[in-house]
């Protein structure tokens, strides 16, 4: 350790009672640290809030609307930045060592939650707390070292501009490797509103900015280790379901991830029609072969990678095989897609570069490519000339996509307005650029071409979280019998509403997305082993009340914060102009489409036609006063 | 990928390998992911009835690339719930039979899409 580091310690005053009354599974408190003025204090969960909203996105979107002052700067002092454990977490159960990050979004202005897996997960959970909060900000970079029930606050200049990889080997060098580091790279330190928090040898909490977050408080990096641990309440019941679950995580249900990856997604997308290409001015991508998964993987993968805790092994270690700068490491469906297709680039190597290099800036791949798109079209159409310093990125060229994401993470010279993110960028530049800003609620689309997913396209434009394919997974429906994926239909109101339930159960147990289908029944068995870990008499259908819940709450807060109707949108290229290139011939989505949809959406939640919760909903689901966080 | 009294095969290069000798419609089955990486190939070129449920082209299929029974495809039940047969990229395919022509071509590929 250097010889002048300073050491802050903060020591946590026990408020709650801790383990005391807790029900299995959990700690029963919080730690709420305060970076400004340098205290760090426990806080209980009273009453039934841990059974109401269970625990990871649910319980930090408790936290959230609780702590959050209404209208809070996402990038100032008094937003929170919340991570959440679950109950699961430390039960050994497959892909569970998971947490959240929850914050109000500095893309979106609204709700943001980034999921990550890693052995953080589990050993910030043996430190004694369920979740932390984190307000305030340091007037200086520093780590935010949590040992069991111990808290300071170390110096980190030294570590400023390094990269995450780095980052977390220096952490895990000055502290000691049992430590399990999250950290921000230069990307979070400039403020990039799609900046991402890199967690424990390489996961990333990507989405919404959870990093800028993290970087507006001086929080270089956050360091754990622990040793409360926590026992089921019903060992052998858990054990069997456990043994059961991992058996089946093994089987069909998988294969596609244990085999190619997500990026296998590519291919078969193009071919469908469905594979967003030059920034949503096509749908099919000519170089799609080349950087898809069967490819890909044949030519450049090194090694097969499982998260903590997890027998899937979901993550592909690609290196790049061109002779020029080498660069390894894991590659998404997201991230091939938002630096390949999306910026038309067939260039396996450029792809892999990119999207490496974005995981060290500390950036969200998807939010990166999609406002580098932008930039593309932008520049091409003579928008930019007036922006000097910087490189300008153009379609096609892996050496400027590189340079400008590299400029971005920096904030230098057009990197400073691409930091911004699409939707501000493209208000600021205007000349029409905001037809082809490919965002919701300033969230970055994902790669799912709305036009000819029409599932997907409204779970985009209803999301809490701006434009995320996640938090729904609405696409399983496009791609299966269940629907025709061309046509509006005012049954996908009820399936998108399902998904988000669905996916805020998963997101708050919490279990990987991956894992979904191998369940038979996915709200008993969860309720089983809720159950189990718990003791509680945990029913399929409180657990899907849950999920409503949960759902319910994160719009109760995007409303407080300024949601209005008008925000559930697609960008106006998507409703505008009409697709050629796919299978199915012209592929559209009319303006009067997406609001039958969303019309049928809100029904289908027991919403009013303006998109508000009725207060018999709130009722219905306990959301009223103090139950969802207000005092 | 030795032949197979429907004398149906493909080559590892990928490219259909069609051997027409059958008034039933021919329709060319693209493969993806690990259909692809398990058969060999790129695609295999069919006989099908003129009307077929998913389970049909899954049977005809296991005859002519036997390496895909098991991951894929389950000889009792048809395709694995895993996997699924889309029609010109439009339709997906189920238990009711669909309506086939000559030329016509089927995607198989796995029905996780999560990415």
């Amino acid at each position: 350790m250097p010889a002048t580091q300073q050491i802050t310690a903060l020591r946590p005053a026990v408020s709650g009672s801790g383990r005391g009354d807790a029900p299995s599974g959990y700690h029963g408190r919080f730690l709420l640290v305060d970076l400004s003025r340098g205290e760090a204090r426990h806080e209980p969960f009273a009453g039934s809030v841990l059974r109401d909203f269970i625990g990871g996105t649910g319980l930090g979107a408790w936290l959230l609307h609780r702590l959050c002052p209404k209208g809070a700067d996402p990038l100032g002092p008094h937003n929170p930045l919340i991570l959440a454990t679950s109950p699961l977490v430390g039960s050994r159960l497959t892909t569970s060592s998971k947490f959240a990050v929850v914050t109000k979004s500095p893309l979106t202005g609204l709700m943001g939650d980034s999921m990550s897996s890693s052995h953080l997960a589990a050993e910030f959970k043996r430190c004694g707390v369920d979740a932390m909060v984190v307000v305030g900000a340091s007037d200086r970079p520093v780590i935010l070292r949590l040992d069991d029930g111990e808290v300071e606050l170390i110096d980190a200049a030294d570590l400023a501009g390094l990269g995450t990889a780095e980052t977390e080997r220096s952490v895990k060098e000055r502290l000691g490797k049992d430590f399990r580091v999250a950290c921000i790279g230069p990307a979070g330190e400039s403020l990039v509103r799609f900046a991402s928090i890199r967690c424990d040898g390489g996961r990333q909490a990507g989405r919404t900015g959870v990093g800028a977050v993290m970087g507006s408080k001086g929080l270089k990096a956050i360091a754990v280790r622990g040793t409360a641990r926590l026992s089921p309440a019903r060992p052998r019941q858990l054990a069997r379901i456990g043994a059961d679950l991992s058996r089946r995580s093994l089987g069909p249900a998988t294969e596609k991830y244990r085999t190619l990856g997500t990026v296998a997604n590519v291919e078969v997308f193009s071919r469908l029609g469905t594979l967003p290409t030059r920034n949503f001015g096509a749908s099919t991508f000519g170089g799609a072969s080349r950087i898809g998964g069967e490819r890909f993987g044949a030519e450049h993968r090194v090694r097969t990678v499982h998260c903590a805790n997890c027998t899937i092994g979901c993550q592909h270690v690609m290196t790049t095989r061109d002779g020029g700068e080498a660069a390894t490491g894991r590659i998404e469906y997201e991230s091939a897609f938002a630096l390949g297709s999306l910026l038309d680039i067939s260039d396996p190597n450029s792809v892999l570069r990119a999207s490496v290099l974005c995981d060290d800036l500390g950036m969200d791949t998807i939010s990166a490519g999609a406002t580098v798109a932008w930039a593309a079209e932008s520049a091409s159409r003579g928008l930019l000339d007036a922006y000097a310093g910087g490189t300008i990125p153009r379609f096609g060229d892996g050496e400027s996509i590189a340079a400008a994401l590299s400029d971005i993470a920096r904030r230098r010279g057009l990197g400073d307005l691409l930091a911004e993110g699409s939707r501000r960028a493209a208000q600021q530049v205007g000349g029409g650029s905001e037809a082809w800003a490919m965002h919701v609620k300033g969230l970055e689309m994902p790669g799912y071409e709305p036009r000819s997913l029409k599932t997907m396209a409204l779970g985009l434009a209803v999301s809490t979280r701006g434009a995320c394919h996640n938090r729904s997974s609405a696409y399983e429906a496009d791609f299966s019998p269940q629907v025709n994926r061309m046509s509006a239909d005012p049954m996908m109101g009820r399936l998108v509403a399902d998904g988000e339930d669905h996916s805020a159960v998963m997101d708050s147990l919490i279990w990987c997305k991956f894992l979904r289908r191998a369940f038979e029944d996915f709200y008993a068995e969860s309720a089983e082993v809720l159950s189990s870990i718990t003791g509680w008499d945990v029913s399929p259908d409180e657990l899907r009340a849950a999920g409503e819940r949960i759902s319910n709450l994160k719009k109760i807060f995007n409303i407080r914060e300024g949601w209005v109707r008008a925000d559930d949108t697609l960008p106006p290229r998507i409703l505008g102009e009409s697709l050629a290139d796919g299978p199915a011939g012209e592929a559209s989505l009319s303006p009067e489409e997406l609001d039958g949809l969303i019309a049928a959406y809100y029904r289908a939640r027991g919403w009013n036609e303006d998109g508000t919760i009725p207060d018999s909903k709130l009722a219905e689901l306990g959301l009223e006063g103090p139950a969802a966080g207000r005092e | 990928m030795r032949l197979t009294e429907t004398k149906n095969s493909c080559r590892p290069s990928g490219e259909a390998v069609n051997i027409p000798d059958c008034t039933e419609p021919r329709v060319t089955v693209e493969l993806f992911g690990s259909a692809r990486l398990l058969a060999g190939c790129g695609s295999v070129e069919l006989s099908l009835p003129p009307a077929v449920s998913a389970r049909d082209v899954a049977v005809r299929l296991a005859a002519v690339a036997p390496s895909l029974v098991g991951e894929i495809i389950d000889t009792d039940n048809g395709l694995q719930s895993s996997y699924v047969f889309n029609l010109n990229g439009t339709l997906f395919m189920s238990s009711e039979p669909q309506a086939i022509g000559r030329g016509d071509r089927i995607l198989l590929f796995s029905s996780q899409a999560g990415g």
